[in-house]
């Protein structure tokens, strides 16, 4: 294991619904190792989702500090907060969110649009990254023209295309059958171990978690430590 | 480049709505650029009439030939000026006419018609040289023979080549048709000036045309008339003269056209941006999921405005098109300033086009703006679906 990728200290979040205050993360404090793959588990309300997207840099704690890939995140306006996460941040949706009007090879090249690359560095990146998750002939179809499973292979190539610090799933096998969920862990633990990626990934089926490395439960807004 | 397919793609994504909003500000790009090309053709077919060597003097005060009146002395003194060019047979390029407006009960339907009879002579072919005669022949002075303009044989049936046309209670053949590369000449009569003026009892011509040896001259020329106290005369370049003639109408046309062009813009503008919202509202997770991938807020504005800018210059192409249907069509109305039927042209310029396709860019940036803003606004947690667990 590496040096930290993530550092949490004292993360608080906290929303004001119907007047009242709802915690969703209290007090929360770990650090996450570069090249850990850890699934957090937990029940719906514990606040899994909240906890990936504040590591993500799409949402701000109440109050603590955040440190990822060496940035304190709360201290970044909107604007470089983007900038941050398209450099660092891969991340895979449980819906897998590709872009209905363009091609798989084009969902992948998305990120790219915000780098320097040429078109042609752009189109070998996104070759690359279509092959490794399985889809190299699968380039010009449309999300409509795959199945669940390899349009979240196609959502995998989109979130390691730009070689980010750390890729982060949100229930990435939520809406999968069994082979395509087996499949997309595989591939994300292939990541982990061949190309060294950190991965954060958010899941309550626990046969999915099984496939992490390393596994913390959250219960309202409190991390589980280890024995 | 991927910014422009996307939004292109979406366009085509949602073909129906695309067609219809585009179709509705296509049509006001329609009647923007019809209305300037009605205005621009009335404008040339009043500009092309007369030739910028001539000068044409009415008397002091008078606005149009109509109201002028010179007297044959006057005209004689006049026709004299050292400026003027002698023709070949040593007559002097002068014109004395009289204009005449009738009116005339068509043939066929029964209809009312306004009609520019011009009382002349044979030297206005020496004087105006730009006009031929395309059938027939000229009139023979002293007869009651006509020629007609091309436009007033297109729209009067009887004022075709050996019918008669009917007015001062005599019949008057017509010998000849005449064209002005489409000036407002195309849209008179013309015949001998004697005849005219015996049959409508006139003792003095309503205006004198000059070709002027050296067109440089006419300012001095003018000054010279106009101060001095013998004539009583006003002087102009003879399409100067013409051109403000059609002034009225010609203003008439814009201030309606531009009413027209602005509700009718108001109305494709709001529909335009109720599509555009409709389409935020509807990639909601697709801009939450944009924006996760690391584009600003910015990018978002960047591509909804995009999009809308994109679809309302296809609706500009469209109009632009449309419009360009009506290059060269002809319509006929009736000149304010004179009373007289006035046979005009669509006429499109690629000046017109840059116009029309740049009014369609602002209207694209008017209906994107407050749904792009939308769109840039969302939180991304919110456009995710409020993930918060």
């Amino acid at each position: 294991m590496g040096d930290p990728v993530v550092s949490l200290h004292n993360v608080t979040k906290t929303y004001i619904r119907g007047g009242t205050e709802v915690s969703v993360i209290r007090d929360l404090s770990f650090v996450i190792p570069a090249g850990t793959f850890l699934a957090i588990m937990g029940p719906s309300g514990s606040g899994k989702s909240t906890l990936l997207n504040v590591m993500a840099g799409i949402d701000r704690p109440t109050s603590g500090s955040v440190v990822v890939a060496g940035t304190r995140l709360d201290q970044l306006s909107e604007g470089e907060m983007a900038r941050w996460r398209a450099r660092h941040i891969g991340y895979v949706f449980q819906t897998y969110n590709l872009i209905p009007v363009l091609t798989a090879a084009e969902n992948v090249e998305l990120p790219l649009a915000l780098t320097h690359l040429t078109r042609r560095e752009r189109a070998e990146h996104v070759k690359t990254a279509l092959r490794l998750v399985g889809l190299g002939d699968r380039m010009d179809h449309y999300p409509r023209q795959l199945s669940g499973g390899q349009e979240q292979r196609v959502g995998v190539a989109r979130a390691i295309v730009s070689d980010p610090t750390m890729i982060l799933a949100d229930e990435p096998t939520g809406n999968l059958d069994r082979e395509s969920a087996d499949d997309i862990l595989t591939l994300l633990a292939r990541l982990n171990r061949e190309l060294g990626k950190t991965i954060v990934m958010v899941t309550h089926d626990p046969r999915a978690a099984e496939r992490a490395q390393m596994i913390r439960h959250l219960e309202k807004g409190l991390l589980e430590m280890p024995p | 480049m991927l910014w422009s397919v996307y939004s292109l793609r979406n366009l085509w994504a949602r073909r129906v709505t695309t067609l219809l909003t585009l179709s509705g500000l296509g049509l006001v790009v329609f009647v923007f650029v019809a209305i300037l090309m009605l205005a621009h053709g009335l404008e040339q077919t009043m500009g092309r009439t007369g030739d910028p060597s001539n000068a044409i003097l009415l008397s002091k005060g008078a606005l149009s030939e109509i109201e002028s009146s010179l007297s044959r002395d006057q005209t004689g003194v006049l026709a004299a000026q050292p400026e003027v060019v002698t023709l070949a047979d040593h007559q002097v390029a002068a014109v004395r006419e009289i204009a005449l407006q009738l009116t005339l009960r068509k043939r066929e339907r029964g209809s009312l018609a306004s009609l520019s009879v011009r009382g002349s002579s044979p030297v206005a072919f020496a004087v105006r040289p730009r006009l031929r005669i395309v059938q027939g022949r000229a009139w023979q002075p002293g007869t009651t023979e006509v020629i007609v303009g091309s436009q007033v044989a297109r729209q009067f049936p009887e004022a075709r080549l050996a019918e008669t046309l009917r007015f001062g209670r005599r019949e008057w053949t017509v010998v000849g048709i005449f064209e002005a590369e489409g000036s407002g000449f195309d849209s008179e009569v013309w015949g001998d000036v004697d005849q005219m003026m015996t049959t409508f009892h006139r003792t003095a011509f309503s205006s004198m045309t000059l070709r002027l040896a050296d067109p440089e001259v006419l300012p001095a020329f003018k000054a010279r008339l106009e101060r001095d106290p013998r004539f009583k005369v006003s002087v102009k370049r003879e399409p100067e003269y013409y051109e403000g003639k059609a002034e009225g109408l010609a203003r008439l046309i814009r201030v309606t056209g531009l009413f027209l062009t602005v509700v009718f813009s108001v109305g494709a503008i709001l529909g335009a941006t109720m599509t555009m919202s409709a389409s935020v509202a509807h990639r909601t997770t697709e801009i939450g999921t944009l924006r996760t991938l690391g584009f600003t807020r910015g990018h978002i504005l960047q591509a909804f405005m995009l999009e809308s800018i994109l679809l309302s210059l296809a609706g500009g192409l469209l109009g632009v098109a449309g419009a360009a249907l009506l290059n060269r069509v002809t319509i006929s109305t009736v000149n304010w300033d004179t009373g007289a039927e006035l046979a005009f042209g669509f006429h499109l310029t690629p000046g017109m086009v840059g116009e029309g396709l740049l009014f369609a860019v602002f209207m694209g940036l008017i209906c994107g703006l407050v749904p792009a803003a939308r769109a840039a606004r969302i939180e991304i947690v919110h456009a995710l679906g409020e993930r918060t667990a």
